[in-house]
């Protein structure tokens, strides 16, 4: 039990850069070479011994599903080897393979065929496959008829119910509800006792640190690294975060000018961050605490200066508003506003504050704006709860 | 250590071409009427088209007719058979690797079986014309002679005929799809240089030249001893068409497994 079963040995992949591609593209005059190369994997090596449930994790792109297809054998590295002890069965975009005109019941016997099971075996099978999908009278129905979640979870049961040694999932276990996604875990710690080896690939992190022995972690398509699940997810969160920071910072540079001051007054700083004068941050994490930080210049000392800060939803929704008075000293004034732990979903979001005098006439205005990431929980979406905020002049 | 894409054993491989092949036929002839259509009726209203043609309105004569009423019908059904079947079994399994692109792209699976089931599903077209032959050769008090045991020989070289043809098209209309819609034409081409509807003797030099090392002529000429003429089938011509099939066939395999891993990102 303790064998290796999948070895890979510095495996690249490059898509389209085939020559006979190119001389039909330029027989058909397509323009040839029009499709630049993409490098998938760049050297990729590891080891993985039987019964070892591995995730593997890394951004958009990075090359995970083009790994798993290799090893899978449905597609040839274009350098390198692959090599696996015993049959292998993916569930990849497996459900687009059922057929539309036949009913759920025939698909198992048809699919599970496909996948190398004798009649008989299927005979015997067909109720259980039929109960894990958990299809009920449906099973009789044609496929065309089913939702795409029923779909995922036939195609799940048929794929998983055979005969294999290595399992490879890719987003599997997104698919079908809460109570499917719960039985499909239970499957593969079935699978696991039984000695199969299983390699996951999830962008929910959760569900990776739970079920696997270990992680890989592809960037770029390179191991940026391999080992104890709850350490590569968290270096693999703290490296994304970080990226989508730049990427954010960048993405609202322009907001940055959109300041406007009048009667002597302007917005001199205006930004997110997690501590009063803290380093701006553009992407919060939940629970982070929120402070909106900001420094306002004024020309004069002025009384029941009026403060609005909004919190705007990048869909429009406004999540918060709230109104202070403050006083204006000559110089600049620092403010922060403390909203507590962040508490907003996993969106985009505007904020902005505007300065009007005692007599309702603009003074400032200025913007900025943060986004809150999640990968915990991957799906939520905005939620709007009432901040609590104090202000700080 | 087993390396990846090792060939399943034998047995399996029977099984999956089974499977391939039962769904194969659903699909056309139990799917829909448009299906039943395609594959059996029309090809046989061409040939019906053809004999018009050629007995009513050219009322031409062939050279080895004997002057009864059905002879032409017979001479051309009986060289059209395997043409029809061919055809079919081609424009299946070149579009095969495309139609089954969810199966290239998530299964393990031999992918030889999707062109493979494609031409042996061409028997339903070719059992048509031959049930259409009979019917017409018994109206015509016509009979077949003891060389109808040749025609198992005949199908044989036929199917690795179109096999080796078809291992081609499929791998090919991977990287270039437009083949599906030029092939139509070729067979046009191809139908003037192979003696079908006409024949070899009948036309002038340089054509009756190319027929001579068309592979498929012999085929052809095959049917047509056996239903047309009640003799025996070229041995020698038929010996020619089965090499140049399975060295066809072998050339084939070769190719389509050098090239199959990269259909998986074409189609």
């Amino acid at each position: 039990m303790t064998g290796v079963a999948i070895s890979a040995v510095d495996v690249h992949k490059t898509y389209g850069g085939l020559p006979l591609e190119h001389l039909l593209r330029r027989l058909a005059a397509r323009g040839a070479g029009s499709r630049g190369r993409v490098h998938a994997l760049r050297g990729v090596s590891f080891e993985i011994r039987h019964g070892e449930v591995v995730g593997i994790v890394g951004g958009n792109g990075a090359g995970k599903s083009t790994l798993l297809r290799i090893v899978a054998g449905l597609s040839p590295p274009t350098s390198g080897t692959v090599a696996v002890d015993g049959t292998v069965h993916a569930v990849l975009e497996i459900a687009t393979g059922l057929l539309r005109d036949r009913t759920g019941r025939e698909n198992i016997h048809y699919m599970g065929a496909l996948y190398g099971s004798s009649p008989d075996e299927l005979q015997e099978r067909e109720q259980e496959i039929a109960d894990f999908a958990g299809l009920g009278p449906f099973i009789d129905h044609p496929v065309r008829s089913y939702s795409s979640g029923m779909k995922s979870r036939l195609a799940f049961s048929i794929v998983t119910s055979g005969d294999f040694d290595v399992l490879l999932i890719d987003e599997a276990l997104s698919v079908g509800d809460v109570g499917f996604a719960l039985r499909c875990r239970q499957r593969i710690r079935e699978l696991c006792r039984r000695g199969a080896t299983v390699v996951l690939v999830s962008h929910v992190l959760q569900s990776i640190r739970e079920m696997c022995d270990r992680v890989l972690w592809l960037h770029e398509g390179r191991i940026a690294a391999d080992g104890d699940p709850d350490e590569v997810v968290e270096q693999y969160r703290a490296v994304a975060h970080e990226q989508a920071q730049r990427e954010f910072a960048r993405r609202f540079a322009l907001l940055e000018s959109a300041r406007a001051g009048s009667g002597g007054v302007s917005v001199e700083h205006f930004a997110a961050s997690t501590a009063p004068g803290g380093r701006p941050v553009s992407v919060f994490r939940l629970g982070d605490p929120l402070v909106i930080d900001a420094v306002i210049s004024s020309d004069h000392p002025q009384q029941g200066v009026r403060a609005r800060l909004d919190i705007v939803r990048v869909d429009g929704f406004l999540v918060f508003r709230d109104e202070r008075e403050l006083s204006l000293a000559d110089g600049t004034t620092p403010l922060a506003a403390s909203l507590g732990p962040m508490r907003l979903g996993r969106y985009t979001y505007r904020v902005r504050l505007e300065l009007s005098a005692a007599d309702g006439g603009s003074l400032a205005r200025a913007e900025t704006a943060f986004a809150v990431e999640d990968h915990e929980h991957a799906y939520t979406c905005g939620y709007y709860q009432e901040l609590e905020w104090s202000l700080s002049a | 250590m087993v390396a990846v894409g090792l060939a399943p054993p034998a047995g399996r491989l029977v099984r999956l071409l089974r499977v391939q092949l039962r769904q194969e036929l659903q699909l056309r002839y139990l799917g829909s009427i448009a299906g039943i259509y395609w594959t059996v009726i029309n090809p046989l209203i061409q040939v019906l088209v053809y004999v018009v043609l050629v007995t009513f309105i050219f009322k031409a004569k062939l050279g080895a007719t004997s002057g009864g009423r059905f002879d032409y019908a017979i001479f051309v059904l009986a060289g059209m058979s395997p043409w029809l079947a061919i055809q079919d079994g081609l424009m299946n399994s070149g579009s095969s690797l495309v139609r089954h692109a969810s199966i290239v792209k998530n299964v393990v699976f031999p992918l030889e079986l999707l062109p493979g089931a494609a031409v042996v599903a061409s028997l339903a077209p070719l059992l048509v014309s031959l049930v259409a032959l009979g019917a017409l050769l018994g109206a015509s008090g016509r009979s077949v002679g003891v060389s109808l045991v040749t025609l198992p020989l005949l199908v044989a070289v036929q199917l690795l005929f179109t096999l080796g043809f078809g291992l081609f098209l499929a791998i090919l209309t991977a990287f270039l799809r437009d083949l599906q819609f030029i092939l139509p034409v070729i067979f046009q081409v191809v139908l003037l240089v192979t003696p079908i509807l006409y024949l070899s003797s009948d036309v002038p030099h340089p054509l009756a030249q190319i027929m001579r090392v068309n592979p498929l002529t012999y085929i052809v000429e095959g049917y047509r001893a056996v239903f047309y003429d009640n003799g025996w089938p070229s041995a020698l011509g038929l010996g020619y068409s089965a090499l140049f099939s399975l060295a066809l066939v072998a050339l084939g395999i070769v190719v389509f497994r050098r090239l199959k891993g990269y259909a998986e990102a074409l189609v």
